[in-house]
This record gives C-alpha cells, structure tokens and sequence, in this order.
C-alpha cells in the first residue's frame, strides 16, 4: 500500500495498488507453490480500504461513468480474492482426497472386523443349538 | 472345586499373557468419540463459512449497487464464483464425513458387545457340554460345580474374543497411522483457511449492521442516556471477534488436539481423559451449531413470506 501521507487522490491511489495485487494475485493462481494466504491477505487489505468510507466518499464525487468503472474494477477485484480463496481450499481438498482409497479401506477393514467378532458369538450360539440337539437325542440312544 | 480351578487357572493365565491390546480399548473408543465429535463440528462449521462467504458477497453487491449499476456479466461473475466456492466447500465436507465415518467404525469395533455376547454363549454351550457328558458318562456334577466351569468357560470365551477386539484394534492403528496423521495434519490447514476467510467475510457482513447501529448514531448525536446501554452492547458485538470465528479456531485447536492424541494411541500413551477433553472441548461448538440449525428451520417456516429490504452501505 502507498504512504498515506503523500495520497492526494485515494481512489486512484486505491485503483493503482488494486491493479498491481491483481497482477500478482493472477500470477499466484498459475504458480502452485505461490503462497495463496500471504497473497489474500494483501488483496483483503486492499478490498477493506476499497470498500472503506474514505474511499467511497471519495468516489461518489466521481461522474457516473467513473463510478460505474470504480464499482466494476472493485468487483472484479472481489472476483479475484474469491478465486483465490476456492483454490486455497482446493489444494487442501486435492491432498485430502489422496487419502481417500487408504480411508475407505480403513473403514471396510473396521467393518470386516465387527462382522468377525459379531460372527464369534453367533458361531458359538450354533454350536449351543447343535449341543442341545445332541443332548435331547442321547437319553434316547 | 478342583475342575473350577483347573479352568480358572489358564483364564487368569490369559489375561496376564493378552491383556495389553484389551486395556487399551477404552482409549480407542473415548479417541474415536472425540474424532467423531470433531468431524460433526467441522461440517456444520463449513456450512456456516459458505452462508458467511455468500451473506459477504451480497455486502459487496449491494454496496457496489449503491454507487453505480452493476452490468450484468459482473453479477454473473460474482454468482459464479460463490458457486464454485460453495462447491469446493461441499467437497471438503464429503471428505469431513468420511474421516467421520472411519471415526464412527473406529467407534463400533471398540464399543462393539461381541465379548459379552460371545461369553453368553460359551457358558451357554458349557453348561450344555457338561450336561451332556453327564448323560454319555452317566454321572452327575453337582449343579453348583456345573454353574461355575460353565461361568468359567463363558469368561475364558469373552476374555478371548476381547483380545481379538483389542488386536484388530492395534491392527488398525498400526496399518493407518501415516494416513490418518497426515488427514489431521490437512484438516488443521484447512480450519486455518476457514478461519481467515470467515473473518475477512465477517468484516463485510457485520460492518453493515455496525454503520446502521453505531457509526450513524453516534455521529448524529442520537445515542441518548436511554440508548446508551444498547449502543454500547451494538458496538461491542460488532467489535469482537465474529462467533464463526472463535468456533472455527476451537475447532482448529481440536485438530490439533487430535493429531497429539492419535501420537499418544500409537505410543501407547494417550488416556481416556486427554481423548474426553476434546469431546468436552467441541461440545459448546456442536450445542451451538445445532441452535442455530433449529432457530435457521424455524426461520424459514415462519418468515417465508417476509421480505427485507437492504441498503448498500460502506465499511466503518
């Protein structure tokens, strides 16, 4: 951000520093090792001195066209912060889904599990029943 | 008396041979509860980030607006971009749910009454053992002597089947310990994330209510001794951290929590309050979500034919 003693006009000066976070925050989205957090965090500042008072008080002086163009580049600023912050959470995403098909096994191993130990006790619930069987035929025997 | 023995002995054998991956399943089980906690808070956390994301898009629109006309494509744009944000944040929920459901198998293997029921049934098969080769010897055992091999053989039975649990248990551990780490170590990244897209968004949704609330009061003059203690509460919630906020970070401090608890399980170190404290932890967070899910549902039912009108304002 420019020093805000030397700023005359801060909607321009607001435009300028936009423009230039913009350009590397474009750069950033081609780059996969860019830091995406370091980058949002600049462009947030911008955005909350673009949406500011100063700033908007500033801007209502504007003609209608200028205004018109302010309120589109401010947009399409929040446009790119928004970008951004979908592929910061889509880079988790994509590393989180690598684990996927280890997880998955995980879970039927688990179940596989429960089943064998559930299969104990009904096996030796067979066992009684046939026992009970056997002992109701010997006094017959 | 001496039959009784000659089983109890070997039991007691058993335990002391076995024991270790018994003891251990109550940890698994207080570790998967805390996991199973923790996955149900992040869920219903992403689903409020992606409201809060939306509600602070809206801001911007409407503030935009109110300066000059948006085109169309702008708009477009914008929706196509909560869109997309909105999808990702599904995405991350589906792969929340399922570190859930591993967490909830985790929890059913441990919690599982197999050993008991497994017990039952041995003694049951025990007692009809012993009385059938009663009837092949043509003897008969006292029904008390009868009563405690039986009781003896059903413990033996449980007791084995319980270190099958505690085994499969370890198993499990030991098969995923390098992937549920690194899930934990990417779930605390991604809460990171989340905490500071919700507090920038938070900037936008809660500055409208500040300017109307506070600022414009304050700057006409019109807080007065009777308005005084509302405005002043106004510009106290608006000043402090956003409620999204602090429960995402508690959230965070639980994958934290998660990942040193799951070292301790592997280590063999971890007890059943270390794994409860993040369940106790995450409890506020969870009776919180819920509220607002039952004051949201309430919402719809009974406001479905009101409408609000919004105004574009600046930041303060």
């Amino acid at each position: 951000m420019s020093d805000p003693e030397n700023t005359t006009d801060p909607v321009s000066e607001a435009q300028t520093d936009a423009s230039q976070a913009e350009a590397e925050a474009q750069k950033a989205l081609a780059d996969p090792q860019a830091n995406l957090s370091q980058i949002l965090d600049s462009l947030r500042t911008i955005e909350v001195q673009l949406y500011g008072i100063e700033v908007t008080q500033q801007v209502q002086q504007l003609s209608d066209t200028e205004k018109q163009e302010f309120a589109s580049a401010r947009l399409h600023l929040d446009s790119v912060i928004n970008q951004l912050s979908t592929a910061q959470l889509g880079e988790i995403e994509g590393k989180l889904q690598q684990s996927d098909a280890a997880l998955q096994q995980g879970i039927q191993s688990l179940q596989k599990s429960l089943d064998d130990l559930s299969g104990a006790s009904e096996w030796a619930g067979a066992i009684n029943g046939i026992i009970g069987v056997v002992g109701q035929i010997i006094p017959l025997v | 008396m001496k039959t009784f023995s000659r089983l109890l002995l070997p039991a007691l054998l058993l335990v002391a041979l076995t024991g270790c991956a018994t003891a251990k399943i109550p940890q698994f089980e207080a570790f998967a509860n805390a996991g199973t906690a923790y996955t149900q808070a992040v869920t219903g956390l992403i689903t409020e980030v992606g409201e809060g994301a939306v509600n602070a898009n809206s801001v911007k629109l409407l503030q935009n607006r109110a300066l000059a006309p948006v085109s169309l494509s702008d708009f477009q744009q914008q929706d196509k971009d909560m869109r997309d944000y909105l999808a990702e944040l599904s995405e991350l929920q589906v792969q929340t749910t399922l570190l859930g459901n591993y967490f909830q198998a985790l929890a059913d293997l441990a919690t599982s009454s197999a050993p008991e029921s497994f017990a039952t049934e041995v003694q049951s098969v025990a007692t009809s053992l012993i009385g059938v080769t009663q009837e092949v010897r043509g003897t008969s055992v006292a029904q008390s002597t009868q009563t405690a091999e039986a009781q003896a053989a059903g413990s033996v039975g449980g007791l084995v089947v319980k270190e099958i649990q505690g085994k499969e248990l370890e198993r499990e551990l030991n098969a995923h310990k390098d992937t549920i780490a690194q899930i934990l170590k990417l779930q605390e990244d991604l809460l990171t994330v989340l905490s500071s897209q919700a507090e920038a968004n938070a900037q936008f949704t809660t500055a409208l209510t500040y300017n109307q609330q506070v600022v414009t009061p304050f700057m006409s003059g019109q807080v007065t001794t009777a308005t005084q203690q509302s405005w002043m509460s106004e510009r106290y919630s608006g000043l402090a951290q956003p409620v999204l906020v602090t429960q995402v970070n508690t959230a965070a401090q639980a994958a934290v929590a998660l990942q040193q608890a799951w070292n301790k399980l592997l280590s063999n170190d971890l007890t059943v309050e270390d794994a409860e404290a993040i369940t106790t932890e995450l409890a506020p967070v969870l009776a919180s979500l819920d509220a607002l899910k039952a004051q949201k549902q309430s919402t719809t039912t009974t406001s479905s034919s009101t409408t609000t009108g919004t105004t574009g304002e600046s930041q303060p």
